[in-house]
C-alpha cells in the first residue's frame, strides 16, 4: 500500500513535514516545480525515474500514488541496500551553490536608503530513502553563472531571475520556492544600481510559515566605498518550523565579500 | 706478538663499527620512510597532493643526510673533511652531469613556483596529458590516449606550458560560417537564444556572437560561451550539434567551400561552344610516329 498525500493548497509545513510508504505494488509520482519524479521500490533497491519539463508558475507540488511504470524504461538512479524499509521522506533544501539573482528590469537604489526586497529561490528536493540514503534533485534547473570581476576570480554559482518585488503581498507564495527577505542598506550618497545580487544559499536554513517556505532575514550593507558588502544572516522567522538546516555554517552569522561578488 | 695482537683490536674494532654504522643506516632508511609516511598520511587534508609530495621528499631526504652524516661520524671519518671533498666531488660530478643538475635545479624552481600540480590537465608542445607526479628531474604526464609521458624539468622552464585546469571556468568559442544571404542579425540572434537555453553555458560572463570574416564562402560568425573547465568538451560537441539542428530547422545554409570563375566585366565571358559529333577520345593508344 502506498500512503500518498495529494494537496491544493495546504500550508507548506504540513506539505513538507510527511512520510511516505512505497510498496512494491505501487509507485509514488511527485510533481514538484519543473520535476516530475516517480519512485520505486523494489527488492533491495529503490529506482528513481525523473526528468524536468519547463512549467514555470503553473507547476505545483502533488504526490499521488499510481502504477508501475510500464515497458522497459530505465531508471535514472538505482539505490541498493541490504536493509530496505519502504519510507519516503520528502525535504526542501536549498542550493548548494550561491544564486545570483538579476531582477527583471533595472533596479536603482537611492542614497542613504533601507529597504527590503523579497527574492525566492527554487528548493532542492531531498529524498531521505529508507532512512538511509539522501538523493537530492532541483525542482526547477537553474543554469551556471559566474560571479566576479575575473574570470580567474570568483565563484561559481547558480544564475536565476527575480522580480525583485517590494511589497510581500505581490508574491505568489509557490510551495516549492523559498522566500529570501533581503534588508539592504546602500550606506553610499550616491544611489546604486543592483543589477545583480548573490544569495549565499548554502549558509541559509529553510523554514514553513503559515504561506510559504521562508530563510532567515538577510541583511546587506552596500558600502561601495569599501568596495565590500557585509551580509548578517538574520534570526529565524517567528512562528516558522525549522525544515533543514544549512549546508555550511556563517561565522557569527556574518559573511564579508567582495563587492565583485555580491552586487556586480 | 705485539703486531698480530694489534691487529686483531682493529680488525675487531672495524668489524663493530661496521655493523654498528650499518644498523644506524638501516634505522636512518627506516625512520626517514616512515616519518614521510606519517607526514603524508597527516596531512593529506590540509595540504595539496603537489605540496605534500615536496614536502615529504624534503623530510625523507633530510633525515637521510643526517643519518648518513651521522652514519660517517661514527666509522671515524671526520666529517669537515669530507664534506670538503664532497665539494669537489660535486663539482667534478656537476661538470659530468650537467643536465641532470639542470633538471634538479629547474625542478626546484617547478616546485617552488608551483604553475601546475598533481592531478593539472596540461599541454606542453603537442602533448597533453595530466599530472601524475612531479619530481626533482622530470613531470610525468598521462596523456587521454593512456601514454606516459616524462618531460625533463628543464624543458618545462624552457618552454611554453599551458595548464588547462588552473580556472575553474573556460570559454569555447565556436566558428560558424553562413551563406552571404542570410541575415546575420537574425542568426546572430538564434544562436545566442540557443546559448542561452543551455544550463551549462554560464550566464555570466554573457555569451557574445561576432562576426569575424568574410570569407570566400562565407560569412564567419564566432560564438564564443563560457562553460565549467570539466564540461569543455561536452558543451563545445553539444553546441555543435544544436547549430547544425537549429540552422536546419530554419532554414539557415551552411555553405559549403565553393569557387566561382569571373572574368571581370570588361572582358567577354568564357567562350562556350557545344561540341556536335563524337567526343574526342581521353584514352587509347599513342599514335605511331
Amino acid at each position: 500500500m502506498t500512503t500518498a498525500t495529494a494537496s491544493e493548497h495546504p500550508e507548506p509545513a504540513t506539505l513538507w513535514d510527511q512520510q511516505f510508504t512505497v510498496d512494491g505494488d505501487s509507485s509514488l509520482a511527485i510533481a514538484i516545480g519543473d520535476l516530475s519524479l516517480c519512485t520505486r521500490l523494489q527488492p533491495m533497491e529503490w529506482q528513481l525515474f525523473y526528468l524536468w519539463e519547463k512549467r514555470g508558475i503553473e507547476g505545483n507540488f502533488l504526490c499521488r500514488s499510481q502504477p508501475l511504470p510500464g515497458g522497459g524504461e530505465l531508471p535514472n538512479d538505482r539505490i541498493a541496500m541490504d536493509r530496505i524499509t519502504p519510507q519516503l521522506r520528502l525535504l526542501p533544501r536549498l542550493a548548494d551553490r550561491p544564486v545570483v539573482v538579476r531582477p527583471y528590469a533595472p533596479l536603482t537604489l537611492a542614497a542613504n536608503c533601507h529597504l527590503t526586497l523579497y527574492v525566492s529561490t527554487p528548493v532542492w528536493l531531498q529524498m531521505e530513502l529508507s532512512g538511509r540514503v539522501l538523493r537530492e534533485l532541483p525542482v526547477q534547473q537553474l543554469s551556471d553563472t559566474w560571479m566576479g570581476n575575473l574570470t580567474g576570480e570568483g565563484q561559481l554559482c547558480y544564475g536565476s531571475q527575480t522580480h525583485a518585488r517590494l511589497d510581500r503581498s505581490q508574491l505568489l507564495n509557490l510551495p516549492y520556492r523559498v522566500l529570501t527577505p533581503v534588508r539592504i542598506h546602500n550606506k553610499s550618497h550616491q544611489e546604486r544600481r543592483l543589477e545583480r545580487l548573490s544569495l549565499p544559499t548554502p549558509y541559509l536554513s529553510v523554514f514553513a510559515s503559515s504561506q510559504s517556505l521562508t530563510t532567515e532575514a538577510l541583511k546587506i550593507t552596500m558600502d561601495a566605498e569599501k568596495a565590500q558588502g557585509v551580509v548578517k544572516i538574520g534570526r529565524p522567522p517567528d512562528n516558522a518550523q525549522l525544515l533543514s538546516a544549512p549546508r555550511l555554517s556563517a561565522d557569527k552569522g556574518i559573511l564579508v565579500s567582495a563587492w565583485s561578488n555580491l552586487f556586480a | 706478538m705485539n703486531e698480530t695482537v694489534a691487529e686483531s683490536t682493529l680488525h675487531t674494532f672495524s668489524l663493530a663499527t661496521g655493523i654498528k654504522a650499518a644498523l644506524l643506516m638501516l634505522a636512518g632508511l627506516l625512520l626517514a620512510n616512515l616519518a614521510r609516511r606519517l607526514f603524508i598520511r597527516a596531512s593529506s587534508s590540509r595540504f595539496s597532493a603537489h605540496t605534500q609530495a615536496m614536502y615529504s621528499r624534503i623530510i625523507y631526504y633530510a633525515l637521510l643526510c643526517l643519518f648518513a652524516i651521522t652514519t660517517i661520524d661514527q666509522l671515524g671519518f671526520d666529517v669537515s673533511v669530507l664534506l670538503g671533498a664532497a665539494g669537489i666531488l660535486t663539482v667534478a660530478i656537476g661538470f659530468a652531469s650537467q643536465t641532470s643538475a639542470s633538471n634538479l635545479i629547474s625542478g626546484l624552481f617547478l616546485l617552488g613556483e608551483k604553475p601546475f600540480q598533481i592531478g593539472d590537465i596540461l599541454r606542453v608542445g603537442s602533448d597533453t596529458g595530466e599530472v601524475i607526479s612531479i619530481d626533482l628531474l622530470s613531470v610525468k604526464l598521462r596523456t587521454f590516449d593512456n601514454l606516459f609521458v616524462r618531460i625533463p624539468n628543464e624543458a618545462l622552464i624552457k618552454t611554453t606550458v599551458i595548464n588547462l585546469t588552473r580556472f575553474p571556468i573556460r570559454r569555447i568559442d565556436l566558428a560558424i560560417g553562413v551563406a552571404y544571404k542570410e541575415d546575420l542579425k537574425r542568426v546572430r540572434q538564434l544562436l545566442l537564444d540557443m546559448a542561452s537555453d543551455e544550463l551549462r553555458v554560464l550566464e555570466e560572463p554573457q555569451p557574445y556572437c561576432i562576426v569575424t570574416n568574410f570569407g570566400p564562402s562565407s560569412v564567419d560568425l564566432q560564438l564564443s560561451v563560457w562553460t565549467r573547465r570539466e564540461l569543455y568538451r561536452d558543451v563545445k560537441s553539444d553546441l555543435m550539434m544544436q547549430v547544425k539542428s537549429l540552422f536546419d530547422s530554419h532554414g539557415v545554409e551552411i555553405p559549403f567551400p565553393h569557387l566561382t570563375l569571373y572574368s571581370g566585366s570588361q572582358t567577354a565571358p568564357f567562350p562556350l561552344a557545344v561540341a556536335s559529333g563524337e567526343p574526342p577520345s581521353t584514352g587509347g593508344e599513342a599514335p605511331a610516329s
